[in-house]
């Protein structure tokens, strides 16, 4: 069961495993929110800027949340908004390049938006940690709908035969395949029940899930040996400091009530 | 270089469709046309209808293409129930 730490250096290893995991999902929103913030004024109608920033919102919304569901590990607010730099960040890869065109801009929203669903559907029937489950729950509720706008617009763009965003798609699945960059390591969120559904399983989900929009035939790369499970990347941990510089929270007396 | 703007291309695709909006917000209430969306497919209605009339937390929330409307009075026309 889960302990009530109140430093980080008591947590079991299950609940240090947990901790790791919410927090690359909390963090691949923060940077996903980013995204959106940033390419908000290129939306191509009101309404596109207006679904922008409803997604932009969301997504700022369901980081705090997790980030708050993390002081049961003892992190704090301060610790998990404020005090972290750019090699703390958990974000996939994925989101470490930043768009090079409106439809490498949808080709990954798409992949961030499945891949951290994808993810999170696995807590949803957890009777481990019943309050994550609702939350899992509610976040996917409305995460629905950045699928949905994401979709819509790879459809929309095929239909111009120059369209570039199936090949955009192609170069960023690699990317996000890096969220399940090796799993044959010791998956124990899986088997002491935190999670119902295991890493290799939930990638395959996320092929499957793919594959009804794009080819994924070509994206499905050996996993590399350095890939680690705290941060779900391959290489070096942390985003690049010129994409941290971009999204991090700046001024305080802003944010807090 | 002035730029173009194509509305067309802004609005992602060749045939943009008005979408009607109903919604509700709990079963007692009837469900009631709330506005319009404009969108190429039904995806990004869906998704737009969602975050533009998000004033309530609807119970229910329904698209109708605006070209599925079948006019009675304006037998001949299509219909005009857009409102933004």
């Amino acid at each position: 069961m889960m302990t009530n730490a109140n430093s980080i250096g008591s947590l079991s290893e299950i609940d240090r495993c947990l901790r790791d995991e919410l927090y690359c999902i909390a963090d691949a929103k923060l940077v996903l929110a980013g995204w959106y913030m940033l390419t908000l004024p290129n939306g191509r109608s009101i309404s596109d800027f207006t679904s922008i920033c409803a997604m932009m919102q969301g997504q700022y919304g369901h980081a705090r949340a997790i980030y708050q569901h993390l002081g049961r590990f003892g992190v704090t607010r301060e610790e998990a908004e404020w005090t972290r730099g750019a090699k703390d960040i958990r974000s996939p890869k994925l989101l470490d390049r930043p768009p090079q065109s409106w439809s490498d801009f949808i080709a990954t929203i798409f992949m961030a938006e499945q891949a951290i669903s994808t993810q999170l559907s696995a807590y949803r029937t957890t009777v481990t940690d019943r309050t994550l489950a609702r939350l899992a729950d509610k976040v996917l509720k409305e995460s629905r709908f950045h699928l949905s706008y994401s979709a819509g617009w790879i459809k929309a763009l095929r239909k111009d035969p120059a369209s570039t965003v199936d090949e955009d798609a192609g170069r960023r699945l690699t990317e996000a395949l890096d969220w399940w960059g090796d799993v044959d390591q010791p998956d124990i969120l899986f088997s002491d029940g935190y999670r119902d559904t295991p890493d290799s399983e939930l990638r395959k989900r996320f092929l499957k899930a793919v594959g009804e929009t794009f080819d994924v035939s070509a994206g499905i790369a050996s996993p590399a040996k350095s890939w680690q499970r705290s941060v779900r990347r391959n290489g070096n941990p942390g985003i690049p400091e010129s994409l941290f510089e971009r999204i991090r929270f700046k001024n305080r007396e802003l944010a807090l009530p | 270089m002035k730029k173009v703007i194509d509305r067309r291309v802004e609005l992602g695709g060749d045939k943009p469709e008005f979408y009607e909006i109903f919604a509700r917000r709990n079963s007692a209430e009837p469900l009631t046309h709330i506005g319009s969306v404009e969108a190429p497919n039904e995806e990004l209605a869906e998704a737009r209808a969602w975050f533009v009339y998000d004033h309530d937390n609807w119970m229910e929330m329904c698209l109708v293409p605006l070209s599925a409307i079948i006019t009675i009075t304006e037998r001949g026309s299509s219909a005009k129930v857009k409102v933004v």
